[in-house]
């Protein structure tokens, strides 16, 4: 009985977590991040903490309700109980928690967007002075001064990448002015004092945020979990009903995650499968919802389906098919009970 | 219950077919760079091996995961509680698997796998030198100059030694020279004067020293040596030195013989002779070592041709003196020959920013690192030089096809400084000089033919390794190198965000391992529920999904690490360090405060 009261406690523990851990990775990633750190504004950071876990919140939502599904698998809790409080979470979330972060970022947008002007001024601000920087056409610049608030930089050495080793000509040139424009992070160069003119554009901002080198597959899974948000946030703009059907299917469809995380008699294996069909949730919205998997779909279904539809119509089928597969399944091994012990392998009365 | 050494199986399986399948990908794969084909099999070995100790601590948090949940299925039945015996042995031993498991990785990951990288830059630069080479050999050869193919021909045989195409190149030339359709013989070319000097060590005399030589050689009428030592000893003895006084008497002394040794002479010839050696030691004397040098060169090539290769040993001593004199100022054009291919870096960039505002801008093509009689040196090919006044004006701007590097210790401070001797000569020709073309403002005097960058020596192959980016850097090359970044050009914050990366990545990997102990324990397999063959066919997903774990939290620490460089950018170490401390202190109690559901 324990157990299972404690089932609404994991959910907001999880909840909790995970909105602070979206908002301050989020935050942490920004180009704007180091550059409040640096300018030693920490309002800026503050608003942008609050913003991201708002905006952030049906994602953390989402993970906390697959963390109590995990809790489930894990504890021993009174059936009758657990299953009808995760439902009425994951009710409650779709009728108001989720529809409260949209409203939430209604009110804080005007905030935001003094956040985004502070950035943008900042940005023109940066000191790049005395650093080699590399450009889009492999070469290295590095300018000694700058005026006119880091517009016009100079004296600028540039070093160009020979094409080959064969290629004698000298590789750097002396530039005495340049142009900076720190919006298209471009140096235009003039004549005076060199042979040659160029434009050169910076691979990196100074925000360094190139350098941090983020995994192709956390900017994958950045990507999903954007377009499902931007799905709930369009479908919440087209009206309640659309709204409800595509949350409530993508949510049917994380619920559904419960049978495959007792799929098998080995836990880690449970975790690792209902952690990857959740991440494939995410990662495959967008296909549902626009691009070549989808026009196939809509030539096969029946025009009376509005297109709109098609996302919320495959995530609610497969959610009935695993709903579907696991309660035979589980029928099943209650019939074969001898054969198919519980997870940790003792029998409980 | 020792569950560490029941996860051993499961981690080797694990570092085995790691290792194979790093094998079979760098050798079934399509290769991205040009390769001449004796080192294609090196290229993808080393690429197996690199490949595999990037994926070491994937592996051995799998294999963590894996096996300790394989493993706790014996006490799975067990009422454990919170802060039992059971777990605190099983986190001892695992401790010390995961120390094991680190110290190797650090091994692999710092020694290892930075020497095989930079073999792999290597045998990709000397394939594009050796398709170079070959292209410039078969030019020369078309264009009926067979002497100038002979080297760039010789050089891609160092690269690829016994290579059929190179070797066919080389007995044509050698048909084309026998032909004589021009150039030297390369094969059988007569060495000359020059290069038969004997090459002495530096006298290191003292002023005792030097005047003893010095009487004694005016006591066997050897006067050019008596002068030579008489002045060696005035020189290096303070003019308070009462020896000082004694030197310059024997040295004018010996000079009016010399003078007078002209008037004695009654043959013309010999007049003549002794008049060139006394224009030479004049030209010694007043360090003119590069016209002594071609006069006493001159003098030994007359006398070899002549004689029975006797020389006159005042000839010889002067060569060598006047030699090593002009290796103080100058190199010889035929050093740089040929030595491209041992070029260890390439494409050298940075600034020297002064504190009195004014700076430098240095770039080099290629360098190859050597050492002479004990001493380091660099030859800088396409080395490339502005600098600027405190007005950051351009002061002059010269580049040179090779200069040459090394080491002095003259001047303040005491630490050595980079010299660059930006002239090269020919040790054979007077007049053939190769010299910095001025490309902007105007070279003061002193600096035409001698550079002293205003930098430590030894910042300069750190500077090398930083060019070539902040990963290629060992961790004690990035330690130095970061406070100084900043003065030749380098963003100090890239720099410390790699040191720190390297760093706590040993400590990142020990808190997953931790966790890794943590969800084996929490999803750990049932008592009796036996390990079904299919889930075998799972086995893959772990590695996969221990691999993202890993570089998300690599990722993760990456972002902290630049926020705390942006908010205490002098001391980031060791707030990142403390939270690693309390990370891994937090997930072992969180491990040990577990219990059996």
């Amino acid at each position: 009985m324990k157990n299972s009261l404690m089932v609404p406690v994991a959910f907001l523990a999880n909840l909790l977590l995970w909105s602070a851990l979206a908002a301050f990775f989020s935050v942490l990633s920004s180009s704007s991040f180091v550059l409040f750190l640096s300018a030693g504004k920490f309002v800026p950071i503050l608003i942008e903490l609050l913003w991201n876990a708002v905006k952030y919140l049906p994602f953390a939502i989402l993970v906390s309700l697959l963390f109590t599904l995990m809790y489930l698998m894990r504890h021993k809790t009174l059936f009758f109980v657990s299953i009808p409080v995760v439902l009425g979470i994951a009710f409650a979330s779709v009728v108001w928690l989720i529809p409260l972060s949209y409203a939430g970022l209604g009110r804080l947008s005007g905030a935001h967007a003094d956040v985004n002007r502070l950035e943008g001024l900042l940005n023109e601000t940066t000191p790049y002075i005395g650093h080699i920087q590399r450009t889009g056409n492999q070469a290295r610049i590095v300018w000694l001064s700058e005026s006119a608030g880091g517009r016009v930089v100079g004296p600028l050495v540039a070093v160009r990448q020979r094409a080959s080793e064969e290629d004698t000509e000298r590789a750097v040139t002396v530039y005495k002015n340049a142009r900076f424009s720190a919006k298209a992070m471009t140096v235009t160069t003039d004549n005076a004092g060199a042979s040659s003119s160029g434009d050169y554009t910076l691979q990196n901002g100074a925000s360094g945020s190139g350098t941090y080198g983020r995994p192709r597959f956390i900017s994958a899974g950045i990507d999903g979990i954007s377009s499902v948000l931007d799905g709930f946030s369009a479908a919440r703009s087209r009206g309640t009903r659309d709204f409800y059907l595509v949350v409530g299917s993508f949510m049917l469809a994380v619920l559904s995650l419960a049978f495959i995380s007792r799929a098998t008699g080995w836990r880690l294996l449970n975790l690792l499968f209902s952690c990857a069909f959740f991440s494939v949730f995410f990662i495959l919205y967008r296909f549902t919802c626009s691009g070549p998997f989808f026009d196939l779909l809509m030539r096969f279904l029946p025009s009376s389906i509005p297109a709109r539809l098609i996302s919320p119509f495959l995530y609610a089928a497969f959610a009935a098919l695993v709903c579907l597969v696991g309660s035979l399944i589980g029928l099943w091994r209650l019939t074969h009970r001898s054969k198919y012990p519980p997870m940790d392998g003792v029998y409980h009365e | 219950m020792n569950e560490s050494r029941k996860i051993l199986p499961i981690l080797f399986l694990h570092f085995a077919l790691g290792f194979a399948a790093c094998a079979v990908w760098a050798f079934t794969r399509g290769l991205d760079v040009d390769l001449l084909s004796p080192f294609v099999f090196a290229y993808r070995f080393r690429s197996a091996v690199i490949a595999f100790i990037g994926l070491l601590p994937t592996l051995t948090i799998s294999g963590f995961l894996m096996g300790y949940s394989i493993s706790f299925r014996a006490v799975a039945g067990e009422a454990v509680g919170r802060w039992s015996d059971t777990l605190l042995t099983v986190l001892k031993h695992a401790y010390i698997l995961m120390l094991a498991c680190l110290a190797l990785y650090a091994v692999f990951a710092e020694g290892i796998s930075p020497a095989l990288t930079s073999r792999q830059k290597q045998a990709v630069v000397l394939t594009k030198d050796f398709k170079e080479y070959m292209r410039a050999a078969r030019r020369f050869v078309d264009d009926s100059q067979p002497a100038l193919a002979v080297v760039p021909t010789r050089a891609a045989l160092q690269v690829w030694p016994g290579n059929k195409e190179a070797l066919y190149l080389l007995d044509q030339i050698g048909y084309k020279q026998a032909e004589g359709a021009g150039g030297s013989d390369a094969k059988g070319r007569v060495r000359t004067a020059s290069e038969e000097a004997v090459i002495r060590e530096a006298s290191g005399l003292t002023v005792l020293e030097a005047l003893d030589k010095a009487i004694e050689a005016d006591k066997k009428n050897d006067y050019f040596n008596a002068h030579y030592y008489a002045s060696l000893a005035a020189r290096l003895a303070p003019t308070t030195d009462p020896n000082h006084d004694v030197a310059v008497r024997l040295a004018a002394q010996a000079w009016n013989r010399v003078s007078e040794g002209h008037d004695r002479i009654q043959s013309r010839a010999e007049a003549d002779l002794y008049g060139i050696k006394r224009d030479g030691y004049k030209a010694i004397g007043n360090q003119d070592y590069l016209r002594a040098y071609y006069i006493f060169l001159e003098l030994r090539e007359a006398e070899l041709a002549t004689n029975d290769r006797l020389g006159d040993p005042d000839v010889e001593r002067f060569l060598e003196i006047s030699r090593k004199g002009v290796l103080e100022s100058f190199f010889f054009i035929d050093e740089t020959a040929s030595i491209k291919i041992f070029e260890s870096s390439r494409d050298v960039f940075f600034v020297i920013r002064h504190p009195d505002g004014s700076a430098d801008a240095v770039f080099a093509s290629g360098i190859t690192y050597t050492s002479h009689s004990g001493t380091d040196m660099a030859y800088l090919r396409g080395f490339e030089f502005a600098s600027f006044d405190r007005n950051l004006g351009l002061r002059y701007q010269i580049s040179v096809p090779y200069a040459k590097m090394v080491a002095s210790t003259s001047g303040a401070k005491g630490s050595a400084r980079p010299e660059i001797l930006l002239r090269s000569v020919d040790r054979n020709r007077e007049g053939v000089d190769v010299v910095p073309a001025v490309i902007a403002g105007a070279v003061p005097e002193s600096e035409r033919n001698i550079l002293m960058l205003s930098m430590d020596y030894r910042d300069f192959s750190l500077l090398v390794e930083a060019n070539r980016g902040p990963d290629s850097m060992s961790v004690m090359d990035l330690w130095n190198f970061v406070p100084k970044a900043e003065s030749y050009g380098f963003s100090r914050k890239t720099f410390n965000l790699e040191l720190i990366r390297r760093l706590v990545d040993p400590f990142l990997l020990l808190i997953l391992s931790v966790c890794a102990l943590i969800l084996g324990w929490q999803f750990r397999l049932g008592k009796s529920v036996m390990f079904k063959f299919w889930w075998i066919f799972t086995v893959p997903v772990f590695p996969v999904l221990s691999y993202l774990a890993v570089e998300g939290v690599r990722y993760v620490s990456r972002l902290c690490n630049g926020a705390l460089i942006a908010l205490l950018p002098s001391y980031p170490l060791i707030p990142v360090l403390l939270a690693l401390v309390v990370c891994f202190l937090g997930v072992s109690l969180a491990f040990f405060s577990q219990r059996s559901e």
